[in-house]
């Protein structure tokens, strides 16, 4: 049902080396309608995708309050037909329970820090982790084969991999239109209490499915060493 | 598979309809079962397999009467209990169609599905007609239709898949299949089988289990105090056995 991925293009000009943005500050917007994830979970969405889908967070109390992410690995997902696994995603008012991405920031609350009521953050900028590092990078180092780096521990060997992927969404290639459904009851992932970890479903209305995908692969042995002096620079320059 | 008590699975709606009583009737069937017309179940009479269907009725909710020697109810607690009965019917019938449907297109509670040909506009004129028996048989019948109506025209019935339905016992001593009525956005009774077991939010409740409403065996008459969630709303009648 999902042959047309094999045709699917995406902007691979993209460099598949991790970027630097010059000492210390990691550069975070990535092109086109992308979420870049960094190794250490946080997540920037790129202009595009923030205008696309009015992902800005508004003033306390506003009524118009945009829009954040559902995140659906499609193993748990039967409705969604896909002969391979694939992770999903759908913009969900910020006003919806459970939103996975850039749903909740927090607002000032200090007149001598700025305007009261208004986001402490952009979600250009806000680089939220606990989703990413608890749930999205497991996800796609499962589903997409995507390999993180990771340095080593007292435990644990050092983890050859990226400091970031950008993740495309794509739509419908022979419709250019995601895939849409009245209702939805989207699986969700208890994160507290005693049923902890264990899956539920919550109804979603008039949803609209992206496939999210890797724009950049996980480097392969062939450009590994062409690659490596260069990576082994950058690494040193990252911020995690 | 017989559609019982419990948490019916790969069952189908089969029929939707309006009975010739005024009542709204849902009838169930295992969604692995192909219902025989009269005539070609007659000629298997000896084989057919019993419970396969199960028709749930939806009352009209009554108006409170009081009883000899009870306290008179107040007009006030006539209107919330009325508002009660038809809070539920609506919340059970917007959960079946919320499988498909989105809440813009079921709107069962809207003034103008609910309440037209009343003359019921406001809160005082609920207070002042709302227990009258025209006006509630008229509230009552703009729901069952607009449900039917939805459900028809949208082409849901038969059910597109199948679904997984929980049915508890009416109270500890009637064991008769009934819908849930409370704390149904909590405890749902309904959901698409394409929502894997795991996941699945229809299951019995700690209160209906202690209660023994998840069970059709003969209960202890020192039970009979309990009383199920959803008493005097719905009514089991078996194909099995249409006189029961």
């Amino acid at each position: 049902m999902l042959d047309f991925l094999s045709k699917i293009t995406v902007d691979d000009t993209v460099d598949k080396k991790p970027r630097s943005g010059g000492g210390k500050r990691k550069q975070v917007t990535p092109e086109g309608l992308a979420i870049r994830i960094f190794r250490d979970g946080s997540l920037y969405p790129s202009q595009e995708l923030i205008a696309k889908f009015s992902l800005e967070y508004s003033a306390k109390d506003t009524e118009v309050v945009g829009f954040g992410f559902d995140v659906v690995d499609t193993d748990l997902f039967p409705k969604f037909g896909t002969p391979q696994r694939l992770v999903i995603i759908s913009p969900v008012s910020k006003s919806a329970p459970k939103v996975d991405l850039f749903g909740t920031t927090n607002y000032i609350t200090d007149p001598e820090e700025g305007v009261v009521g208004s986001p402490t953050a952009s979600v250009a900028t806000q680089g939220s982790k606990t989703f990413g590092a608890d749930s999205l990078i497991p996800l796609l180092e499962e589903v997409y084969g995507l390999k993180f780096y990771k340095p080593a521990t007292e435990t644990e060997a050092e983890v050859e991999g990226a400091d970031f992927y950008d993740l495309s969404l794509v739509a419908n290639p022979s419709t250019d239109q995601p895939w849409s459904f009245s209702v939805a009851h989207v699986p969700k992932k208890v994160s507290r209490g005693k049923d902890k970890g264990s899956v539920t479903t919550i109804r979603r209305e008039n949803v609209s499915f992206y496939v999210l995908y890797p724009a950049t692969k996980p480097d392969t042995a062939e450009n590994d060493a062409d690659q490596k002096e260069e990576v082994t620079t950058e690494k040193s320059e990252v911020t995690a | 598979m017989s559609i019982k008590i419990g948490i019916n699975e790969n069952v189908k709606i089969n029929a939707i309809e309006i009975n010739a009583k005024g009542t709204l009737e849902i009838e169930l069937i295992d969604a692995n079962e192909v219902k025989k017309s009269l005539f070609d179940a007659s000629l298997t009479a000896a084989t057919n397999k019993e419970g396969i269907t199960r028709r749930l009725l939806f009352f009209l909710p009554n108006v409170a009467k009081d009883k000899d020697g009870a306290e008179a109810k107040t007009q006030e607690k006539k209107l919330q209990l009325i508002s009660a009965d038809f809070q539920r019917l609506i919340k059970q019938l917007t959960q079946i169609a919320s499988q498909w449907l989105t809440t813009e297109n079921i709107a069962l509670d809207t003034i103008e599905n609910q309440w037209a040909g009343t003359g019921v506009v406001d809160g005082p004129t609920f207070e002042e007609r709302g227990l009258m028996e025209a006006v509630v048989k008229q509230r009552y019948d703009n729901i069952v239709k607009r449900f039917v109506d939805i459900m028809t025209k949208n082409g849901l019935v038969p059910s597109p898949e199948p679904i997984r339905f929980k049915l508890i016992r009416q109270a500890a001593d009637k064991a008769f299949p009934t819908v849930p009525g409370s704390y149904l956005d909590e405890q749902p009774f309904i959901e698409l089988m394409t929502i894997p077991k795991a996941q699945s939010r229809v299951k019995f409740s700690a209160y209906e289990l202690t209660a023994g409403l998840d069970s059709d065996a003969p209960m202890a008459k020192d039970k009979s105090e309990k009383k199920s969630s959803s008493t005097g709303t719905t009514k089991e009648t078996s194909e099995a056995n249409p006189f029961a």
